[in-house]
């Protein structure tokens, strides 16, 4: 009984685990935690099988829940709800040598903008997260329950304030306005 | 080409997709107009970024994960599962805290560190162990003349005190479930100490899980019969306000998967506006007066423990039992307590007593204290009732499970030649 509905619940969340652990990452900034955050988006999800069952695009609202699980958590507590952000990453950064664990982390550049992103507050950050998936503003709408307007502006906020983050870190890409 | 071009290509993933004409006009307005430019920077960077591999088995992991969190299964891996469970039933409202508790790490148990008894216990048995020890053993010689291998004498550490959390007022108005997985140390006079939330539903529920645990007490593991500090030990309390309290008596012992599951008051939470059935389903003690003075003596006693006053200890203990109609977890709780401090003072023959009368109440089934009984047999060399006890906790254990420790014990006398065929 059990097992079967996990294997329903497996089946059906199975095609966008990508997307929630891509979206996961870009949000928390690293796969250990990203991975828990996917994690309490399955609690939630298996706990709401029915509706899973019933939906026509599981995807948002999956990735809803996950929004709403990393924004939500962050507001409570009056900074990001998982660990391994701004401070950790800074911390990296002063540090010569990076661990190994640093080095399969990423980058050094990659590192860069995590830390930037990182230094967005929660919303901002989440709303490119999402966006840089692919989404469309539709699509970000029905997830974030945001109008096109106010998404457009805060997408355009966001934006701005994580290049002023990245220039002031001098970790501008020197070939940015090229590519 | 303004801004508002700039912001839509962007929102839109159109980059792409420009003309060369457009592209070109792009390009100068986001040369002259600086946070077009940003953002412009902001959007290339994020691109940049790698696309992380999924892990293969994210889901799986997740569902197990969910498993473990519904505390149902025992967890494979590193984290040995669930001694003991305890559901948390608040008074009006139908909300329940579930406290899972994850043993620590098997590679984290620490031993006391006195120099020459790791000694003592990789080499012949008939060495000496530690001065601490003889003393000990030459205590339990003179209680009734039987060898005791102190070395060989241990005890999980017991939970004594246990303060429910409050159910944080927002989420009840919510209606929000949710977990805390904390880690904490319960040092060598068992307060918890250390504790960090490893992780949450929903950070508003850690800070009273972490109140809460602060507070709780245990008697500290022993081992070759010191006590010593356990770290890392996992705790998920379970914050729900849809789990059904679990049937049975007050001290209700339904067990599942090697979790025990025990129901305690919890405090009313802000707004008690609820149904008539959580009170129904949610039995209270029979006198529950009794319950508080039961709480407070419990506390007077593991202090005059965590001090090292034993037989403060044990009067504490007398009187509650003399004075009051204590019921089976009540009794449970006091006879293992008996049981632990007699080990303290090397009387291992009353501690076996106190343990037979506590592992002999039938609802209440604590594995700590059926390894505790066991190994003081095997520290008496005691191998057929060392093994007896074993087999007794299994039966008694729901579908045979039983804990590490047993297992290991059992394994250990099939190797000395005692199995359940030469009982």
């Amino acid at each position: 009984m059990k097992a079967a509905r996990h294997a329903d619940f497996a089946r059906l969340i199975a095609p966008h685990a990508d997307a929630l652990f891509r979206a996961a990452y870009r949000l928390t900034g690293n796969r250990a935690d990203a991975e828990d955050l996917v994690q309490d988006v399955c609690v939630r999800a298996f706990a709401n099988l029915p509706t899973l069952e019933t939906l026509e695009r599981p995807k948002a609202w999956l990735l809803k829940i996950q929004y709403r699980l990393f924004v939500d958590g962050a507001r409570h507590r009056g900074r990001s709800p998982l660990r391994a952000t701004g401070e950790d990453l800074d911390a990296s950064h002063a540090s010569a040598e990076p661990t190994l664990e640093e080095i399969a982390e990423g980058s050094l550049a990659e590192r860069r903008i995590l830390a930037a992103l990182s230094r967005l507050d929660t919303e901002q950050r989440a709303l490119l997260a999402l966006h840089v998936e692919g989404y469309t503003l539709a699509e970000l709408e029905s997830i974030t329950d945001l109008s096109t307007d106010v998404l457009k502006a805060r997408l355009y906020r966001a934006r701005v304030r994580l290049g002023k983050l990245l220039e002031d870190a001098r970790t501008t890409p020197s070939l940015a306005m090229e590519s | 080409m303004n801004c508002t071009n700039v912001a839509s290509i962007l929102d839109d993933h159109a980059q792409a997709r420009l003309s060369a004409a457009e592209r070109c006009a792009l390009d100068e307005h986001v040369g002259s107009c600086e946070p077009c430019a940003h953002a412009w920077r902001a959007q290339t960077a994020l691109l940049a970024l790698p696309l992380p591999a999924t892990p293969a088995d994210l889901i799986e992991r997740a569902l197990r994960a969910m498993d473990a969190r519904a505390a149902r299964a025992p967890r494979r891996g590193r984290a040995r599962v669930a001694v003991v469970g305890v559901v948390l039933a608040a008074g009006a409202v139908l909300a329940a805290a579930t406290v899972v508790r994850l043993l620590e790490r098997a590679d984290d148990r620490t031993a006391p560190a006195t120099a020459g008894q790791g000694d003592a216990r990789n080499s012949a048995s008939t060495q000496t162990p530690s001065p601490e020890a003889s003393a000990s053993a030459a205590v339990a010689n003179a209680g009734d003349g039987r060898p005791v291998s102190v070395e060989d004498v241990q005890s999980e550490y017991v939970m004594i005190i246990q303060v429910p959390p409050e159910y944080p007022r927002e989420a009840l108005e919510r209606k929000l479930d949710g977990d805390v997985t904390l880690e904490y140390t319960i040092d060598q006079r068992g307060s918890v100490k250390d504790v960090r939330a490893l992780r949450s539903s929903d950070p508003q529920f850690e800070a009273p899980a972490i109140a809460a645990v602060s507070q709780w007490k245990y008697l500290p593991r022993l081992a070759a019969g010191q006590r010593v500090e356990v770290h890392r030990v996992n705790t998920i309390i379970r914050f729900s306000l849809t789990m059904p309290p679990p049937a049975g008596p007050q001290a209700g012992t339904k067990s599942g998967g090697g979790v025990r599951q025990l129901q305690l008051k919890m405090s009313p939470p802000a707004q008690p506006q609820g149904t008539k059935a959580a009170e129904s389903a949610t039995p209270e003690p029979a006198h529950p007066a009794d319950s508080a003075t039961f709480d407070h003596s419990s506390t007077v006693a593991w202090q005059r423990a965590a001090d090292e006053d034993f037989r403060g200890a044990e009067l504490e203990l007398d009187e509650l039992r003399a004075t009051y109609d204590l019921d089976d977890r009540q009794s449970n709780q006091v006879w293992g307590f008996y049981g632990y401090i007699y080990t303290q003072y090397g009387d291992y023959g009353r501690a076996i007593d106190a343990y037979e009368k506590a592992v002999a109440i039938r609802n209440v089934n604590l594995p700590g204290q059926w390894t505790s009984l066991a190994s003081l047999y095997f520290a008496r060399h005691q191998y057929d009732k060392a093994l007896k006890t074993l087999l007794a906790y299994k039966e008694r254990s729901p579908r045979g499970r039983i804990s590490a420790e047993a297992t290991a014990m059992i394994e250990k006398l099939r190797a000395l030649g005692v199995t359940e065929e030469t009982l």
